[in-house]
C-alpha cells in the first residue's frame, strides 16, 4: 500500500467518482487474431503498482492501450474520473518508458530532455535550467551534451526518465524499463524509480518479468493470468 | 628464412583469386589506356581551346546533373515520408516493386515511355487537346532529360530513404505521439538529421548516374546544345570519325569522374544492396490532415511520373503491327545477340566478382589476414578499384579498346568481344556490392566452425559455401545479366545492320518514328531481361517458382 498519502488533493469532480487510473472491462483484439484479451485494473493516486505474467499475456499491450498507442474494442480507461480513450497520445496524462529506443540518437541529452518540455525543441534559458535540474535529480549532472551513443544503457534510461519528469504528467507507464541492464544496475534504478515516484507524486505502472523486480520497489503486484 | 615464405604461402592461398581478377581487369584497362594515351599526340590543343566546345559540354553536363538530382531528391522525400508513413497503403509493394525494377528496366525503354507520354502526340498532349490547349513540344532538350533523370532516379532515391526511415526504432514513433511532435517538428527533428547523413551517399550515385547517363540524352537531347560529355564522344567516334576529339574528351569525363570520386570518397559509405524486411510500425503523425495532403500529393505527383509512360508503353505494344513485329527476323536475331552478350557478360562478371569478393573476405576477417597491417588498406584498394569502374564510362573503356585493337581486327569481329568485356565491367561494381558482404558475412559465422570441424576445400564449398552464399550469387549473377541486356552504350557506338541488339533495334525504330514497332520491342525486350533475370535468380539461389516466392523475392534495392 502507499505509504505517503498526501496526494495533491484532486478537484471536486460533480460525481464522487475513483480519482486514480481505473481500467473497466477493456477488450482488445491484436489486428489479424482471433484472440480477445480483457483487462480490469484499479491502481490508487500515488500507488506503485507492478504488473507480472508470462510472455504473450498483453503486459505491454496494456500499457500501449493506456498510453493510446493501441485502441481497445470496447471499454473504458479513466483518470479522475475522465475518460482517456478518445485522447490522442500527446493529449493524455501519461509518459512512458520503454526498455530501449526512448532517446532519439542523433539528440544529445538535452535535447532529448528538452523534446518532453518543448515537442519543437524551442526552448527558453528557463526550460534549460529546468533540463540541468532534471539531470541532477537522475544522478547525471554535467552531461546535457553527450549523445546517446556516448551513455551507458543505464545513463540512457536515466536521461529519458528525466523526460519523464520534465513532462509533468501525473502518470508514469515502465514497459521492461531495465530488463535489458545487469543486476547491480537494475537495483540502482528500481530504487531511483521509487523515489522519483515518491518524491513527484506518481501514479506509476511497470510491467516486468522479474518477480524480484516487483518485489523491490512495488506497493502492489498484479499478476496478468 | 620460415616464416616469410609461410605467410607469403599463406596471402596466396587466400588472394589467388582475386589477384586473377585484379589483373584480368588491369589488363583490360591497360589496353584502354593505351590506345588512348596513343593518341594524345595526334592531339591538337589549340584547335580544342579555339572554341569553347568542350567547356560548353562539360558545363552542361554539370548542369543537367546537377538539377536532375536535386529535382529527383526533390520528389523522392516527400514520398519516401510519405510511404513510411503509411505501412499499409494499398499499391505500396506494387510501387516499391516497381522501384526496384527501375534498375533493371532498360533505360530505353523508359525511354520509349516517355516519349509516348511527353511526346508531341504523347498522352499529355492528347488530353489537353480535348480542352483546346497544347503543352507544346516541351520533351526534346533539358526538359526530356530532367523528365527521364527524375522518372528513373525519384523512384530509386524514394526506395533508399524509405529503407533508412524505417530502420528507424518503432519507439521512436511512440515518443513523437507522446511528446505532441507535429509533422513538422519530426521533419525537422527526427527525419531531416537522418535523411542528412545518407543524402552525400546515395545523391552522389545518382548525381553520377546522371553525369554518365547516355541513352537518355542521345534520345531526348535534341541538339548540340544539350550534349553531355558520353553523347559528345559517341558523336566524334561515330559521326565525326575524330578520335582524337574522343580521347579529348573521354580523357575529360575521366578526370572529372576521378575528381568526383575523390570529393565523394570523403562521404563514403557504402551503397549496400540489400532487401527490405516487412515491419510492423505505427505512425500516430499519419492520421493529421495535412499530413493526408502532402502524403497524398507527394504520391500522386510520383504516380504521375511513374505510371503513365509504363502503361503508354504496354498500350502502344497492343497494335495490329504485333504480328508483324515479332515475326520479324530481325527482331530474333537481335534477341538472340542480346541473350549471347548479356550471358557472356553475366558471367565473366560474376566470375571477376567472386575473386575480388573472395580477396577481400580474407582481407577484412581478423581471423584470416586483417590482423596484418596492411591488410585493410589493401582492402580498400580493392574496394576502390570496383567503384573506379563505375566512374569509368563505358565509350572510354570501349574508345581505348577500339583503338588498340582496330589494327589488329574488323570492327566487325571485334564488335561483339567489346561489348560483352565492357558491359561484363560496368556491371561488375554494382554485383560487388552484392557479393562482397555476403562473403563476408558467412566467412564470419562459419570460419571458426569450420577449422575445427576440418571442413575444408572443396568439402567446404559444397557444404558451407555454396548453401550459404548461393542466394547471393543467383541475385548477382541475375542483376548483371539483366543489365547487360537492356545496355545501350557500347553497342550504339559498334553496332551495324548485321550486328544488333535487343536495345539497339529498339533505338533504330524509334529512331525513324516506327512508335508501334518501337513499343512491341520495347515489351519484348523487357519481358525478355525480366524472365533471364527471374530464371536465373530462381535457379541459383535453388527457390521454386511459384508466385508467393517471386513476390517475396523480387525485391532489391540499394540503401545506404
Amino acid at each position: 500500500m502507499p505509504d505517503d498519502q498526501e496526494a495533491p488533493t484532486p478537484k471536486e469532480n460533480h460525481q464522487a467518482s475513483f480519482q486514480g487510473l481505473s481500467i473497466e472491462k477493456l477488450s482488445y483484439q491484436h489486428h489479424g487474431s482471433e484472440e480477445v484479451l480483457d483487462f480490469d485494473l484499479r491502481v490508487e493516486p500515488n500507488e506503485l503498482v507492478a504488473i507480472l505474467g508470462p510472455s504473450g499475456i498483453g503486459k505491454s499491450t496494456l500499457l500501449s492501450l493506456i498510453a493510446g498507442f493501441e485502441n481497445s474494442i470496447s471499454g473504458a480507461i479513466k483518470f479522475e474520473g475522465k475518460e482517456l480513450n478518445n485522447l490522442s497520445p500527446s493529449e493524455r496524462p501519461i509518459t512512458s518508458l520503454f526498455q530501449e529506443h526512448n532517446l532519439f540518437a542523433h539528440l544529445s541529452a538535452e535535447e532529448n530532455i528538452g523534446l518532453g518540455i518543448h515537442p519543437g525543441l524551442r526552448l527558453t534559458s528557463q526550460d534549460k535550467a529546468q533540463i540541468t535540474q532534471a539531470l541532477n535529480d537522475v544522478g547525471l549532472t554535467g552531461l546535457e551534451k553527450r549523445l546517446p551513443a556516448e551513455l551507458s544503457g543505464g545513463q540512457r534510461q536515466r536521461v529519458a526518465l528525466a523526460r519523464c519528469l520534465v513532462r509533468r504528467r501525473p502518470i508514469l507507464l515502465l514497459d521492461e524499463p531495465f530488463s535489458a541492464l545487469d543486476q547491480d544496475l537494475r537495483k540502482e534504478m528500481l530504487k531511483l524509480v521509487k523515489d522519483l515516484h515518491q518524491n513527484h507524486g506518481l501514479l506509476t505502472l511497470m510491467v516486468t518479468h522479474l518477480k524480484e523486480d516487483a518485489d523491490a520497489i512495488a506497493d502492489r503486484i498484479v499478476h496478468l493470468t | 628464412m620460415q616464416r616469410p615464405l609461410q605467410s607469403v604461402q599463406k596471402w596466396l592461398m587466400y588472394l589467388w583469386p582475386g589477384f586473377l581478377s585484379l589483373s584480368f581487369i588491369a589488363l583490360i584497362l591497360g589496353f584502354a589506356f593505351s590506345g588512348l594515351f596513343s593518341e594524345i599526340r595526334n592531339i591538337d590543343l589549340a584547335r580544342i581551346f579555339q572554341n569553347n566546345y568542350l567547356f560548353r559540354v562539360i558545363g552542361f553536363t554539370f548542369f543537367q546533373a546537377g538539377l536532375s538530382t536535386l529535382l529527383a531528391t526533390l520528389v523522392a522525400i516527400p514520398v519516401a515520408r510519405a510511404l513510411a508513413r503509411r505501412p499499409t497503403l494499398p499499391g505500396r509493394q506494387i510501387f516499391l516493386q516497381l522501384a526496384s525494377l527501375s534498375l533493371i528496366i532498360p533505360t530505353i525503354v523508359g525511354v520509349f515511355g516517355i516519349v509516348a507520354m511527353h511526346g508531341r502526340n504523347g498522352w499529355l498532349n492528347q488530353f489537353l487537346s480535348l480542352f483546346d490547349i497544347s503543352a507544346g513540344n516541351y520533351l526534346y532538350g533539358l526538359t526530356g532529360i530532367l523528365i527521364a533523370h527524375v522518372f528513373f532516379n525519384a523512384p530509386l532515391l524514394s526506395r533508399i530513404f524509405l529503407q533508412s526511415l524505417e530502420a528507424l526504432p518503432p519507439e521512436y514513433w511512440r515518443t513523437t505521439a507522446q511528446l505532441g511532435m507535429t509533422g513538422k517538428d519530426i521533419f525537422r527533428l527526427v527525419e531531416w538529421p537522418l535523411l542528412r547523413r545518407i543524402i552525400p551517399a546515395s545523391c552522389g550515385l545518382v548525381f553520377l548516374l546522371c553525369f554518365t547517363s547516355f541513352a537518355v540524352v542521345l534520345a531526348l537531347g535534341g541538339g548540340p546544345s544539350t550534349n553531355t560529355l558520353e553523347v559528345a564522344i559517341y558523336q566524334a567516334i561515330r559521326f565525326d570519325f575524330d578520335i582524337p576529339k574522343a580521347v579529348i574528351l573521354s580523357l575529360a569525363q575521366l578526370s572529372l569522374c576521378l575528381i568526383l570520386l575523390i570529393i565523394g570518397s570523403k562521404f563514403a559509405r557504402h551503397v549496400v544492396l540489400q532487401k527490405t524486411e516487412e515491419r510492423s510500425v505505427q505512425r500516430f503523425d499519419a492520421r493529421h490532415t495535412i499530413a493526408k495532403i502532402t502524403d497524398g500529393l507527394a504520391l500522386l505527383a510520383m504516380v504521375f511520373l511513374v505510371i503513365p509512360p509504363l502503361i503508354a508503353t504496354v498500350w502502344k505494344a497492343v497494335s495490329p503491327r504485333l504480328i508483324a513485329v515479332l515475326t520479324d527476323e530481325k527482331l530474333w536475331t537481335a534477341s538472340f545477340n542480346s541473350l549471347l552478350i548479356s550471358l557472356a557478360a553475366g558471367c565473366i562478371a560474376l566470375i571477376l566478382a567472386i575473386g575480388i569478393a573472395l580477396m577481400l573476405r580474407s582481407l577484412q576477417s581478423p581471423y584470416r589476414l586483417g590482423r596484418h597491417s596492411f591488410a585493410s588498406s589493401f582492402a580498400t584498394m580493392t574496394d576502390l578499384s570496383g567503384s573506379i569502374i563505375l566512374l569509368l564510362p563505358p565509350f572510354v573503356l570501349a574508345t581505348g579498346l577500339f583503338i588498340t585493337f582496330r589494327t589488329a581486327a574488323s570492327l566487325t569481329v571485334l564488335a561483339p568481344f567489346l561489348v560483352v568485356i565492357v558491359n561484363a565491367l560496368m556491371t561488375l561494381p554494382f554485383i560487388l556490392r552484392i557479393l562482397v558482404p555476403a562473403f563476408e558475412t558467412s566467412a564470419q559465422k562459419s570460419d571458426h566452425l569450420c577449422d575445427n570441424l576440418g571442413i575444408k576445400g572443396l568439402n567446404r564449398i559444397r557444404i558451407i559455401d555454396w548453401p550459404q552464399n548461393r542466394k547471393a550469387l543467383g541475385l548477382a549473377l541475375g542483376l548483371s545479366v539483366a543489365l547487360s541486356t537492356g545496355d545501350l552504350s557500347v553497342i550504339a557506338l559498334f553496332g551495324t545492320q548485321d550486328f544488333t541488339t535487343l536495345p539497339l533495334l529498339m533505338f533504330q525504330k524509334m529512331g525513324s518514328y516506327r512508335l508501334d514497332d518501337a513499343a512491341i520491342t520495347a515489351l519484348f525486350l523487357c519481358l525478355q531481361s525480366l524472365i533471364l533475370f527471374i530464371l536465373i535468380e530462381r535457379t541459383i539461389a535453388g527457390k521454386r517458382f511459384s508466385f508467393s516466392t517471386t513476390k517475396a523475392n523480387k525485391r532489391v534495392s540499394t540503401s545506404a
